[in-house]
C-alpha cells in the first residue's frame, strides 16, 4: 500500500481520484474518512468506508420521489422522500476482493483508493494534479453520450469538511442516474386567471455495477462535481413493480 | 475668533474640492447571458428536448427544479390530457337606454400528465449566481423514434427483464409508438419511390 504522507495542498488531487474511470483496474472504489488522532486509524476508517462504497456500487436501490408546486411567482419545493438502500453484507466480501492502492492525508479528510487484486497503478495515475491548472472537463456542462454507459452528474457546494461535498455530489449523481433510467412523472396544471402546476416525480430504480467515472472541483466557484456511470446492458436495474403500474 | 473662522472656511473649501471619499465608479452588475442551447434548443426528429430554468438558494434544488419541470414538459409533449372548462355569465340589469350589461367570462385549462420516462437525461446544465440565489439552466433530452428503437433493442437483449417489462402497460405504449414510427418510415420510403 502506497501512502502519500504529509498534508497535501488543497485543490490538488491524484489523477486516480479525478479520473478513476480511466484506470485499468477492476472495481476502483474510493473510501473517505475524517482525520483521526492516529493517522493509521483514519486510514483504516477510509478503507472500511471503501468496502461500504463497494457494496453500494454493486447494487444500490434508490426509491422515493419529490414534488414541486409551480406558480407564476416561482417554483416551490414541496418535499422529498428519497431512500437509498444497499446490501451491507457485500461489504464483508469486499475485504477479500479489494486491495488498498494509495491513501492521501489532508487536513480535513483522508481518502484511499481500493481496487481489485492484480492492479498496478502507473506513475500517471499516481501523479498529483492541481485543478487550477486544468481546464474544466466537458462533462461538467452536461452528461456524456455513450453507447456503453448511462452517465449522470451530481454536484455540491463547499462545506466545512470537503468530504461532505464529495459525498453529497456523489449522492446527487446516483439519484440523477436513477432518474435517467426511469422516472415516473405526474403533473396537474391549471391555466386560467392564474397558472399553477403540481409536479410529482418518482424513481424506483436499482443501480447495478455503477461506478464513479470522474471527479472535478471548480476552484473559482468552489463547487464539487462527480460523474457516475452504469453499463447500459444493466437494464435489469428497473424495479419490476415500477413498470407494472 | 478670526483664525477659527478661517480654519472652518479652509476645511469647507477642502471638502467641497476633494469630497469626502472621492468618487468611486458604480459597481457594474454582471449579467450572465443565458446559454445558447436554452434560448435556442436543438431540434432532432429522434429526440424531444425541453429547456427550463429555476432558481433557489440551494444549487442542487435549483437544478432539481429546472430538471423536473423540463421532464414534465417532455412528458407533456409525449402525452397529455387536456381538459377545458369555460364559464360564461351574462346579465342585463335595467331597461332600454339605462340597461347595463354585465359579462363574466372565465376559461380554465387543466392539463394532466402521467407517464414514465426511460432514458431521459440532462444533456446540458449551466448555472449562474443570481444575487443570493443560484439560477440553473437545464436541457433535458428524451429519445424517441430511432433512438427509442435502439432502447427497445437493448431492452430485448435482456430476456428476463424483457419478459417482465413486456407485460407492463409502458411496453404497450412504447411498442405502439415504435410501430407508428415504423409505419411512418414505410410511408416515407414509398413516397420516395
Amino acid at each position: 500500500m502506497l501512502a502519500t504522507a504529509g498534508v497535501s495542498a488543497a485543490q490538488e488531487y491524484p489523477e486516480w481520484f479525478l479520473n478513476p474511470g480511466a484506470l485499468d483496474c477492476r472495481t476502483p472504489v474510493v473510501g473517505y474518512s475524517y482525520p483521526a488522532y492516529h493517522a493509521d486509524s483514519a486510514a483504516v476508517l477510509a478503507i472500511r468506508d471503501g468496502f461500504i462504497n463497494y457494496a453500494r456500487q454493486q447494487a444500490l436501490r434508490i426509491s422515493g420521489g419529490q414534488a414541486f408546486w409551480n406558480t407564476e411567482i416561482g417554483m416551490f419545493w414541496m418535499g422529498s422522500n428519497f431512500v437509498e438502500s444497499f446490501d451491507s453484507s457485500r461489504a464483508g466480501n469486499a475485504e477479500n476482493i479489494l486491495v488498498a492502492q494509495d491513501t492521501v492525508f489532508r487536513d480535513s479528510f483522508i481518502f484511499t483508493l481500493l481496487t481489485g487484486a492484480g492492479c498496478e497503478l502507473s506513475d500517471h495515475a499516481l501523479a498529483t494534479r492541481r485543478v487550477q491548472a486544468l481546464a474544466p472537463p466537458a462533462w461538467v456542462g452536461g452528461t456524456p453520450k455513450d453507447s456503453a454507459f448511462h452517465y449522470a452528474v451530481g454536484l455540491a457546494p463547499q462545506y466545512f469538511y470537503e468530504l461532505s461535498s464529495w459525498r453529497e455530489a456523489e449522492k446527487y449523481a446516483c439519484r440523477n442516474l436513477a432518474r435517467t433510467i426511469l422516472t415516473s412523472v405526474k403533473s396537474v396544471g391549471k391555466i386560467g386567471y392564474q397558472g399553477q402546476e403540481i409536479i410529482n416525480e418518482e424513481v424506483p430504480v436499482l443501480l447495478r455495477d455503477w461506478e464513479v467515472a470522474a471527479r472535478w472541483m471548480n476552484p473559482d466557484e468552489k463547487i464539487f462535481y462527480v460523474l457516475v456511470r452504469m453499463p447500459k446492458q444493466q437494464f435489469g436495474a428497473l424495479e419490476p413493480e415500477s413498470v407494472s403500474k | 475668533m478670526r483664525s477659527f473662522i478661517s480654519l472652518v472656511v479652509v476645511v469647507a473649501l477642502a471638502l467641497s474640492t476633494f469630497g469626502c471619499g472621492g468618487s468611486k465608479p458604480l459597481t457594474q452588475t454582471r449579467i450572465d447571458p443565458m446559454p445558447e442551447w436554452f434560448s435556442n434548443p436543438p431540434q432532432d426528429p429522434n429526440f424531444l428536448y425541453a429547456a427550463r430554468t429555476a432558481s433557489s438558494r440551494d444549487l442542487n434544488l435549483a437544478i432539481e427544479k429546472a430538471t423536473t419541470t423540463a421532464r414534465a414538459e417532455i412528458a407533456r409533449q409525449y402525452e397529455v390530457k387536456v381538459e377545458g372548462l369555460t364559464k360564461s355569465f351574462q346579465e342585463e340589469v335595467g331597461t332600454n337606454e339605462d340597461a347595463e350589461i354585465n359579462q363574466l367570462f372565465s376559461q380554465t385549462i387543466k392539463t394532466v400528465v402521467s407517464t414514465q420516462l426511460m432514458g431521459s437525461r440532462a444533456a446540458k446544465t449551466s448555472h449562474v449566481k443570481d444575487g443570493m440565489n443560484y439560477r440553473a439552466y437545464v436541457l433535458v433530452e428524451y429519445p424517441i423514434g430511432a433512438a427509442n428503437q435502439a432502447f427497445m433493442n437493448a431492452l430485448k437483449a435482456n430476456q428476463n427483464m424483457y419478459t417482465r417489462f413486456r407485460s407492463s402497460e409502458s411496453f404497450k405504449e412504447m411498442d405502439d409508438e415504435v410501430q407508428k414510427y415504423e409505419e411512418w418510415k414505410k410511408a416515407q420510403a414509398s413516397k420516395m419511390q
